[in-house]
């Protein structure tokens, strides 16, 4: 018996709603004949309230599913459907040749689902964490991405942990001449997959060969959680399933100054 | 005039036989096959262009598509009808002599309508704007829903259709609006002489920073404008993904607003004071009509509050 609410969960009974909180997310499940209805709060809009049922005005998703008997509710762990520009609250140097290890959280995107005998039906995927949105590139060839901040932390402790964190593990190596700033990391989170651990969540390990301003950088993503979460099961399934590509990864601060004012 | 005389009477010359003489003279083979390239070769000639606009719409972009279409179209039909008129005997030497001069009459008769056919190519290969783009033409804004062989034809946001002569884009200036994927939303703040400054520009950054809809990059900025005649002018400037743009301006106005009453940061506005002649007279109040309830309410006195200015803010 595992507290983890990474699991399959009973559908509420006819008219019955159930409540779930998981870090800055609460959601409500509610049933109504052979329809299941789901709404959400985030605590960025206050406390939610309180007790089994959401604020009267709350505003529900439905659907009509195809039966209830048999049916199971299947909460999943995914990361996020974008890539994730990483701000590090205090920027380092990795010298030339030299490597680091970094860790950094991210906020589960919670993935509904109901599951039966003839398979699953995904319902609505829900951030745990609200990120903010932003642009990642030029004007033309950029990409809209989640912005978040990090401490990049160096080493592991326990109050790190939360169920609905999950811990995402770079290997940073400067394969080229010169300095290198890590000041903003672009990093596409749709490839990686969720691992858990004693009732903590992992994502694989992404390796980031840096080789130069003009080359960009090389990543991997391994199949297996991080060494530091040997033996974890994936229970969140990576979005794509591309492992190695070069991309832009490392930005400047200095690169925000060209969207500055005036037209 | 000469040439163009005979060119007709040439043209003519088979029109003046009749169907039967035709036939006996050459069967009924070239009117099959003329009657069958109109009949086929039309169709095809249309099925292949807009097929071929699809594909190419589909593998780079619908701009490209309908030039492809047209490029495509065109010939073919030109070509189908040098046949059906080659079937039905009709010699084409004068028939291009003929085209050839009165191409110079129909030309000086058509400037605008070859400027405008001229220019839509100009615009299908310059690619200013594409369909689906919003643009903006001298005050007119909306949607492009097709660009055509004479005029662009756009959908204003109220559901009108505007048909735009293309040489009218060609010589004018417009605005592509929705180009670029992340646009600027500029909101004037003005704030009274007495507030601190920093406090206000620290105030409008944190409303960017929790609306998870304004873009952290590029990054939302507080720019001093002038000290005006009431109040300390700033723009706000924040970005936002173009199909967002309309809703985060609107939030971020709102949020402004109310997030300025909040903190107590005046938002001042003209004041403006009315003499009847003189500054120190009071106003004179006459009452129109006695309400009812007046009954019940004892009138202020005339002298007091009634003629008192408003204390500015």
């Amino acid at each position: 018996m595992t507290d983890s609410p990474w699991t399959d969960h009973d559908l509420p009974d006819e008219g019955d709603t159930h409540r779930y909180d998981l870090g800055p997310l609460t959601f409500w499940v509610r049933r109504v004949k052979n329809e299941v209805r789901i709404t959400s709060h985030h605590a960025d809009d206050g406390p939610p309230p309180e007790g089994e049922a959401p604020s009267a005005e709350a505003d529900w998703s439905r659907w009509a599913l195809r039966g209830t008997e048999d049916q199971r509710l299947r909460l999943t762990p995914v990361l996020p459907d974008r890539m994730l520009v990483v701000k590090v609250e205090q920027p380092f140097t990795l010298l030339s040749r030299a490597e680091a290890r970094i860790y950094m959280r991210v906020g589960a995107w919670v993935r509904v689902e109901v599951v039966g005998p003839e398979g699953s039906d995904p319902l609505v995927e829900l951030p745990t964490e609200r990120l903010s949105d932003t642009w990642w590139g030029d004007f033309l060839g950029g990409e809209v991405a989640y912005w978040l901040t990090t401490k990049a932390r160096r080493e592991l402790t326990d109050d790190l942990f939360e169920p609905w964190l999950i811990m995402c593990t770079l290997q940073l190596s400067n394969r080229s001449a010169d300095n290198l700033s890590v000041e903003k990391l672009g990093l596409r989170m749709e490839h990686l997959s969720v691992f858990e651990k004693d009732g903590r969540l992992w994502a694989e390990e992404t390796r980031v060969n840096y080789r130069g301003e003009d080359e960009g950088s090389d990543i991997h993503m391994d199949d297996l959680p991080p060494r530091e979460a040997e033996g974890a099961r994936e229970i969140g399934p990576a979005r794509s399933r591309t492992r190695s590509f070069r991309a832009r990864t490392f930005s400047r601060l200095r690169a925000i100054t060209s969207f500055g004012w005036g037209d | 005039m000469h040439a163009l005389l005979q060119a007709a009477d040439s043209i003519a010359a088979p029109n003046a036989l009749s169907l039967s003489s035709f036939v006996e003279a050459q069967g009924f083979a070239p009117l099959v096959r003329a009657a069958a390239l109109v009949v086929l070769g039309l169709p095809a000639a249309w099925g292949i262009a807009r097929w071929l606009r699809g594909y190419v719409a589909r593998v780079s972009n619908p701009q490209k598509g309908l030039i492809t279409g047209k490029l495509v179209l065109w010939p073919l039909v030109l070509g189908i009808m040098v046949s059906v008129l080659g079937e039905l005997g009709f010699s084409l030497t004068p028939l291009l002599g003929a085209a050839g001069i009165l191409g110079i009459a129909v030309g000086f008769a058509s400037q605008t309508s070859v400027s405008n056919i001229i220019s839509g190519f100009f615009l299908l290969a310059e690619e200013p704007f594409q369909v689906g783009d919003i643009i903006d033409v001298e005050g007119t804004r909306g949607q492009v829903l097709t660009i055509d062989t004479l005029s662009v034809k756009i959908r204003t946001f109220d559901n009108q259709m505007v048909r735009i002569p293309n040489e009218t884009l060609v010589k004018s200036r417009f605005t592509n609006v929705s180009r670029f994927p992340v646009r600027r939303v500029d909101i004037a703040v003005g704030v009274a002489y007495r507030e601190d400054l920093d406090r206000v520009r620290a105030v409008l950054l944190e409303l960017a920073d929790a609306n998870p809809r304004v873009l952290m990059e590029p990054e939302p900025l507080v720019i001093f404008q002038g000290y005006a005649d009431s109040s300390i002018n700033f723009t706000f400037a924040v970005w936002a993904l173009r199909e967002q743009w309309l809703q985060v301006k609107n939030a971020i106005a709102e949020d402004v607003k109310r997030r300025l009453d909040e903190e107590g940061i005046e938002i001042p506005f003209p004041h403006r004071s009315l003499y009847t002649g003189s500054m120190t007279d009071p106003f004179p109040v006459r009452i129109m009509q006695q309400q009812e309830e007046s009954a019940a309410d004892p009138p202020l006195p005339q002298d007091a509050d009634e003629t008192e200015e408003p204390e500015d803010d």
